[in-house]
């Protein structure tokens, strides 16, 4: 491999490590993800130089779970979108079997359905994020993919749990789930949103008509469901992320590491220069946006808040009357991989960023929803912490593509 | 004409807790500079803020002897501005739902007669790190000391009720006994943090 696809290349590890459930498995991370003395940029010049102090609390568990480490891709900037991201090329040879991706706007699931993987967005709160270099503390979540979903969920069940050390988790345990999808009834009331139907043109409509007709030749009940505004799910994402961005982003002022411009003047020279010169245009304009909303429109980004309120509320009623819901993963008409403005990358993520928006979690599923034009990826969705169902429904539908 | 001054205090009250108020790092910003520091006070990426039981129960005693109601549901937000003593470009604070709201506290009026004055909200929030400037040389520097990066404050946000100095200084004496009585804080002068004073002029 080159270093086309990877910032870090370990060399070292390899040598013996430990025997337990993830032994054998091949790992990637992205650089936003703090593995000790690896460089740590998160894709940006903000962050140039910058190596980890500490492994990530799931980072840890990865390494007494028996895993190998392999190195860290590319990845956006920052990890917004999935412009110069290289994590699922470097999963799809032989030499790495997972790969860790943040999920801010649907990077994993979409990541996963441009290359023929797996892509699971946990719940929020599930999967610790300290030691993660993130954007949007409120959407994101740490992204698993992989070729095969076996070992998609042994991953999952050795890096989920509690972690004292961040806020934001849960307190009750997570089942245990290779144990617990044993036992398991397997959803079969699948829900489709007409309103997303009448966002797709033809060859996406046909790609995710096949998928959605399977699902009925094996049984599945698909219901009907319609979401009034589905498209305030990219207002919201779009008016809250570019605001948590902003203010995540503050602290890249070049003082104490990453890069810093030449500046004779004062330090606020010192920080405007640094930060002009620090990032891209795209993450530029994104946090631009979020400090328009923060200092000058504070009203939308409370109103965005609200709103958000009652996108998780329908959603969650929605999935009272089925057991998941489907959803194309991607666009095929939009590039997520090549996407150069904000407009450009949402429409790319138009159908992954509602499960961020909830913290609801979802799960790529390649080669289902797709005909002889491409594949748009089957994406499902269930309720919060419903985990556990979601990749036991993902594992039956895994085998009928095998079977196929 | 003759003037009356309307006064109204937000004062900064330094927590006696053992830990600052987002990480595990001792609570004793005078030690040697920058020693009582981690990734979470530092700020460094990737680090997360746990909040300490230990700070929100001594910030809920200071404002139960206050004579606040405690709000069932209180939250921090990232109060957005960049300054040297802040590198991580927000503070933690409780804007929208403060720890306690509507106290109030009595003092000696100068007519000698009780007067009660009303406690608008107290918050809580993290302290920022200290800025020191030396010359080292003839180069003037700027030194950050980290040491009281993120210790806990309590911010009291009085009404406008007071008229006179006197009143100004009852009311300070008046929170710095019900303060000290319940533990929560040493309030000496050397941890004296800023306050604010605003003072209207209302023609009589």
């Amino acid at each position: 491999m080159t270093c086309h696809i990877y910032t870090h290349k370990e060399t070292s590890h390899i040598s013996s490590p430990r025997e337990g459930p993830l032994t054998g498995l091949k790992i990637v991370v992205q650089p936003n993800m703090s593995v000790t003395g690896w460089p740590t940029n998160a894709g940006s010049r903000a962050l140039n130089g910058y190596v980890a102090l500490e492994d990530a609390t799931v980072v840890k568990r990865l390494r007494s779970g028996g895993a190998t480490l392999v190195g860290s891709a590319r990845m956006s900037e920052l990890g917004f979108g999935l412009g110069g991201d290289t994590l699922a090329e470097a999963c799809s040879g032989d030499e790495v079997t997972i790969g860790l991706i943040t999920d801010t706007m649907g990077e994993a699931r979409i990541a996963s359905a441009v290359s023929g993987m797996f892509g699971y967005k946990p719940s929020f709160g599930i999967i610790s994020r300290l030691g993660m270099i993130g954007l949007i503390p409120s959407m994101e979540s740490c992204g698993i993919v992989g070729r095969h979903l076996e070992n998609v969920i042994a991953v999952a069940e050795v890096i989920a749990g509690f972690d004292e050390n961040d806020f934001s988790m849960a307190d009750e345990p997570l089942p245990d789930l290779g144990e617990s999808m044993k036992s398991l009834r397997i959803p079969s009331t699948v829900g489709v949103i007409e309103e997303c139907h009448r966002m797709l043109n033809e060859s996406e409509k046909n790609a995710f008509k096949a998928g959605i007709t399977k699902l009925k030749d094996k049984g599945f009940k698909i219901k009907e469901l319609s979401f009034e505004n589905f498209e305030l799910f990219r207002a919201v994402h779009n008016v809250i992320g570019s605001v948590e961005a902003s203010s995540s982003s503050g602290k890249y002022d070049g003082v104490r590491y990453g890069h810093r411009a030449a500046s004779d003047k004062n330090w606020n020279d010192m920080y405007l220069k640094t930060r002009g010169e620090s990032f891209g245009t795209l993450i530029k304009s994104y946090l631009f946006q979020g400090a328009y909303f923060q200092f000058e429109n504070y009203p939308s980004f409370e109103d965005a808040c609200r709103i958000r309120g009652g996108l998780v509320r329908k959603m969650s009623r929605l999935l009272e009357t089925v057991d998941v819901i489907a959803l194309p993963t991607r666009r095929l008409l939009f590039d997520a991989m090549n996407a150069t403005t904000i407009a450009e990358t949402y429409e790319a993520f138009s159908f992954t960023v509602p499960a961020n928006v909830t913290g609801q979690p979802s799960l790529s599923i390649p080669r289902f929803a797709s005909d002889s034009t491409g594949d748009v990826g089957l994406q499902i969705l269930g309720e919060h912490k419903s985990d556990v169902r979601l990749l036991a429904l993902g594992m039956e539908l895994s085998s009928i593509v095998k079977g196929v | 004409m003759r003037y009356e001054a309307v006064i109204g205090l937000e004062i900064h009250v330094q927590l006696n807790t053992i830990t600052k108020l987002f990480c595990d790092c001792p609570n004793s910003p005078g030690d040697e500079p920058n020693k009582n520091t981690c990734p979470t006070c530092l700020w460094l990426p990737g680090a997360l803020p746990r909040l300490s039981a230990d700070a929100l129960e001594k910030a809920t005693l200071a404002c139960l002897a206050l004579n606040c109601t405690i709000q069932p549901e209180s939250a921090f937000d990232q109060k957005v501005y960049y300054y040297p003593d802040l590198p991580k470009g927000y503070q933690l604070s409780q804007h929208h739902k403060p720890l306690a709201r509507n106290g109030w506290i009595d003092i000696i009026g100068e007519d000698g007669e009780l007067k009660r004055l009303r406690i608008h909200h107290v918050h809580m929030e993290e302290d920022v790190a200290r800025l020191v400037h030396e010359t080292e040389g003839k180069t003037p520097i700027s030194l950050v000391d980290f040491n009281r990066a993120g210790a806990p404050l309590i911010e009291i946000v009085s009404e406008p009720d007071l008229r006179s100095p006197h009143d100004a200084i009852e009311y300070v004496k008046a929170l710095r006994t019900q303060l000290r009585y319940t533990g929560s804080a040493e309030c000496s002068m050397e941890q004296e943090r800023s306050g604010w004073m605003q003072i209207s002029l209302c023609g009589q």
